[in-house]
């Protein structure tokens, strides 16, 4: 069944499609395909031709997608990579990322002990220390990130501490 | 007989910002004025339109703010910059010279070349 408004969307999303933060222009072509499918209905065309012959006039999909890309420079597609990270963390519940901050940690670890042990004995052991320091800081980013989450510092902290009860009572439990 | 592609390609930023300097306007009213003021003889695919707004949004020559239609939608208008002010007059200026240029050859004074 042809709905006029789930068609329009969805083309002007394609437009933009890969795009994140695309709401903006989306809504823009959303009116501009409104307005000239309300001429066209007033000729006397029926919704799904007004929309066909509207979609037609703003001209071919795949070279309207490659001007539109044109405009996406290097700092706004690394903006938007981060503005979709934060709406990903803040979407987190305390717990998530908590996780996540013990599986990212666990992975800096693994890789300071692989990058000593792979460097030792080789012409690049004197960097190994730097390598060691850079890594710890960098650590620092993924954990000052994550810890941020909209509930806020202290309950993503909380909630490491009580994962980490948790896991250790259930182990010497288990003993 | 329509105005050739490349012609309305390097047209499009004088004519549209031409446009502005006249008022506030949005992409659909844009569309609209240009097939008046060319009797149609100006075509442009509708969508090219925006990645130009977008580009002249960005360097800074118009400004978009958003505002309602009377049907209650979203509607995003554009208006011109002082810079885009500049520019429209820079370019102004390039096309009369330009078309002085043509007007000379045609009156003849090619013959002296």
């Amino acid at each position: 069944m042809f709905v006029l408004d789930h068609e329009i969307q969805a083309w002007c999303e394609s437009v933009y499609s890969g795009w994140w933060h695309r709401e903006a222009k989306v809504a823009e072509l959303v009116d501009h395909l409104h307005c000239e499918i309300e001429r066209l209905q007033t000729d006397g065309l029926t919704e799904e031709e007004a929309f066909t012959k509207a979609t037609e006039k703003m001209g071919n999909l795949e070279t309207l997608i490659i001007e539109h890309a044109k405009n996406r420079n290097f700092v706004s597609i690394i903006s938007e990579y981060i503005s979709n990270l934060k709406k990903w963390r803040n979407s987190m519940n305390p717990k998530k990322a908590a996780w996540w901050i013990i599986v990212i940690s666990l992975m800096f670890a693994a890789t300071i002990i692989f990058s000593s042990y792979s460097l030792q004995d080789t012409q690049y052991e004197k960097y190994s220390q730097t390598i060691m320091y850079l890594l710890i800081a960098l650590w620092f980013i993924p954990y000052t990130f994550l810890s941020m989450t909209a509930s806020g510092k202290q309950g993503t902290i909380k909630c490491e501490y009580l994962y980490f009860k948790r896991k250790a009572s259930g182990i010497f439990s288990r003993r | 007989m329509t105005i050739s592609k490349d012609l309305v390609a390097a047209s499009a930023t004088p004519v549209i910002l031409s446009i502005l300097s006249h008022g506030d306007s949005y992409g659909y009213d844009i569309i609209q004025k240009v097939n008046a003021l060319s009797d149609g003889e100006m075509q442009w695919a509708d969508g090219m339109l925006y990645p130009i707004l977008h580009r002249l949004e960005k360097r800074g020559a118009i400004e978009s703010y958003w505002g309602k239609a009377e049907t209650g939608r979203k509607r995003k208008y554009y208006r011109l910059h002082k810079s885009g002010l500049e520019e429209l007059n820079e370019q102004r200026k390039n096309w009369r010279n330009l078309y002085t240029m043509l007007q000379k050859l045609e009156g003849g004074l090619a013959c002296s070349f």
